[in-house]
């Protein structure tokens, strides 16, 4: 069961500018990519990406087929994972089969969903996160708090402390010096490591050409440096043609960090003589928002997380409220629906609806009108709210329904607020909502009463 | 549908759910950006040389093909580099003709641990983009394809002929047409020197990939 819980990162961190800086820190974000975005047609390259990924979708298992056919035609493997169980068997038995005992890996969110890094060490296999945001939550033991700066929640001094803790190195609040020693010793991993493994930011159908979008250059390394490349990628990443890409390019690093382009656009096609490249295609729930119509343009996503950065309850809470891997307003849709509705109700009901999500998405995606309709499938599916506030609003939509019955319950209200007001009473289950609030005077008598009442008076 | 293999599963699930779904049209490539006035060279090599600066590379210009050599070999001495690893181009390799011998080697069958020891890496560009600051660069050997990420510098050389004024498909077509031939390997589009924020938002230079990224184009002053 996954809650929404607005607590989490107060109740488990170290964070002075943890959720307290996030509001400004995320505003810079979108100050940066407001500036970027206005360097192109933006409104243009946004309607020719969705409507690229329209077609992708709308032709979703006939671009698979071809991506796998050219992928394999390339001397790449291609292998299909339901879901996180099957996609992390699939991992072990390529490094079972090749001998391998130390992974090095690229950022994916798709292996976070497939709780590689557990499975792994369950297996006797070290994983070893290389982007530096994600090494630092996995050092610290944590989860990331966000889709591209994983670290977000951690301020200098917390990493220092932790890297002096971990690495033994004197304590420096200094990024600079931090950064070197995590890369003098992610250096040596990327050298020993027998396979490297990266997530997918597209898959070009057909080529069989994976695309891997990034800055430190940890994707470079993970994906060439050791002799076996693994990518893990959703089945929502690919794309038909390599010249539907360059739209996509123009958009990503805008709207993700307010970039033109990121430092590395890598375009992995094949492996060369004396090494080996899996593909291993992952479900994992994404059929089932295919499913719904209404949920279907959810996987339009390029997660570049700008919905994220530009919602008010993000910034009010940070990532770890979410409960899983997504976290923002593409989280509170894709969650739900990945993992069922009952297990994550609440999710869609952390947001205020103000539609600055869809308005900052560089792929157009809709995403307060699906969360309003995860709502409705909430409710209907009794996984939202206590039996009580259920029957309340069974009978409050009886009352509505007729007026007789209508006219009953106002009646009934207002003689039940007056004997509660006089008394000061706050009722059991209104307690929290009245603890700060009065009870609301009635009038004595209703609009209707007043009128019949003058007209008879002539 | 438990039983069923798992590509036949995801495949089912997948048509199953799209049955309804109406047919669309694969939209055509369009340029991105409007025709403009057509820049003369000079000003397309000052607008890639300010982009790049803007991001912490630095471009440097020698006017003839003769004089890179000697150009290259000055500013190895100059930042006292004394190996370099190499891509096996024919641009590359007349790069390093003034360099001592044995200072430079071919990374095409080298070790990774040898590219590693290398202080610094020379590629050649497909292409660059101007709008960018964006350097092109393909390999197909797992030797070349270390050569943008391991060395902690990154120099690149390119004829002023492959400036392009924006990733255009124009710009990029060649590798498309690699790809679609079914060239094995890596073609990547570097844009600066490697860099992180992930601690508190601030920006370092040499994250994991190289800390400097200087490009040599040839045949052009701006």
């Amino acid at each position: 069961m996954i809650h929404f819980d607005r607590q989490a990162v107060n109740a488990d961190l170290h964070h002075p500018h943890g959720p307290a800086g996030l509001p400004a820190t995320m505003e810079r974000i979108v100050a940066d990519k407001h500036v970027a975005q206005q360097q192109v047609p933006w409104q243009e390259l946004r309607a020719r990406v969705h409507d690229i990924k329209a077609y992708s979708i709308a032709n979703l298992d006939k671009l698979l087929v071809e991506f796998e056919k050219q992928f394999t035609a390339r001397g790449g493997t291609v292998l299909w994972a339901r879901d996180g169980d099957e996609g992390g068997r699939h991992f072990i038995d390529i490094c079972v089969k090749h001998g391998v005992f130390s992974v090095v890996k690229g950022k994916s969110m798709v292996s976070e969903e497939l709780e590689l890094n557990e499975r792994l060490a369950a297996g006797g296999i070290e994983p070893f996160e290389t982007d530096l945001g994600e090494y630092i939550v996995q050092l610290a033991g944590q989860k990331p708090s966000h889709i591209i700066a994983p670290a977000l929640h951690l301020s200098r001094s917390d990493v220092g402390k932790l890297f002096a803790e971990k690495l033994g190195i004197e304590y420096t609040d200094d990024p600079e010096e931090l950064l070197a020693a995590a890369r003098e010793r992610l250096r040596q991993r990327y050298l020993e490591a027998g396979l490297g493994m990266t997530g997918a930011n597209f898959g070009i159908a057909e080529t069989g050409t994976v695309v891997v979008v990034e800055n430190e250059g940890n994707g470079g390394l993970s994906a060439s440096v050791p002799p076996v490349h693994v990518v893990i990628m959703g089945i929502e990443k690919v794309i038909p043609r390599l010249v539907d890409l360059p739209p996509f390019l123009h958009v990503l690093a805008r709207a993700a960090t307010g970039q033109k382009l990121s430092v590395y656009t890598h375009h992995f096609t094949g492996p060369e003589p004396g090494k080996a490249a899996y593909c291993i295609i992952v479900d994992n729930g994404r059929t089932k928002l295919l499913e719904d119509p209404k949920t279907r343009e959810a996987l339009y996503c390029i997660r570049c997380g700008a919905c994220i950065n530009v919602c008010p309850i993000y910034r009010r809470v940070g990532g770890w409220s979410y409960g899983w891997v997504y976290p923002g307003p593409i989280g509170s849709v894709v969650t739900p629906a990945m993992v069922g509705i009952e297990k994550a109700a609440e999710l869609p009901f952390a947001s205020s609806l103000c539609g600055a999500c869809q308005e900052e998405c560089p792929v157009n995606i809709d995403l307060p009108h699906q969360l309003v309709h995860l709502r409705h499938k909430a409710v209907e599916a009794k996984a939202i709210g206590d039996a009580g506030e259920r029957r309340a609003i069974d009978a409050w939509a009886k009352a509505m329904r007729s007026l007789p019955a209508y006219r009953r319950a106002t009646g009934l209200a207002r003689f039940g607020a007056s004997v509660l007001g006089a008394f000061g009473l706050k009722p059991g289950p209104l307690a929290a909502w009245s603890r700060r609030r009065d009870i609301p005077r009635f009038a004595k008598q209703t609009f209707k009463e007043w009128w019949l009442r003058q007209k008879r008076n002539g | 549908m438990a039983d069923l293999y798992p590509r036949a599963a995801i495949l089912a699930r997948i048509a199953t759910a799209l049955r309804d779904e109406p047919a669309r049209a694969l939209p055509e490539p369009q340029p991105i950006f409007g025709a403009e006035p057509a820049a003369d060279r000079a000003t397309l090599a000052a607008r890639f040389r300010d982009e790049l600066k803007a991001l912490s590379g630095e471009a440097r210009f020698v006017a003839t093909a003769q004089e890179l050599p000697g150009a290259l070999a000055q500013f190895l001495k100059d930042r006292e580099i004394a190996s370099a690893a190499c891509q096996n181009s024919i641009a590359v390799r007349w790069a390093l003709t003034r360099l001592p011998e044995g200072a430079a080697f071919s990374a095409a069958d080298a070790d990774k641990l040898r590219v590693a020891g290398a202080r610094c890496a020379v590629i050649a560009a497909e292409a660059l983009l101007a709008d960018t600051g964006s350097v092109v660069a393909a390999f197909s050997t797992s030797g070349e394809r270390l050569l943008p990420y391991l060395p902690r510098t990154c120099i690149v050389i390119a004829d002023e002929s492959r400036l392009h004024s924006h990733m255009t498909l124009e710009a990029l077509a060649p590798l498309y047409a690699r790809a679609r031939a079914g060239e094995r390997g890596e073609f990547v589009i570097i844009t600066g020197p490697s860099r992180s924020a992930d601690i508190e938002k601030t920006l370092v230079l040499g994250a994991h990939g190289p800390q400097f990224l200087v490009v040599f184009i040839v045949g052009v002053t701006p």
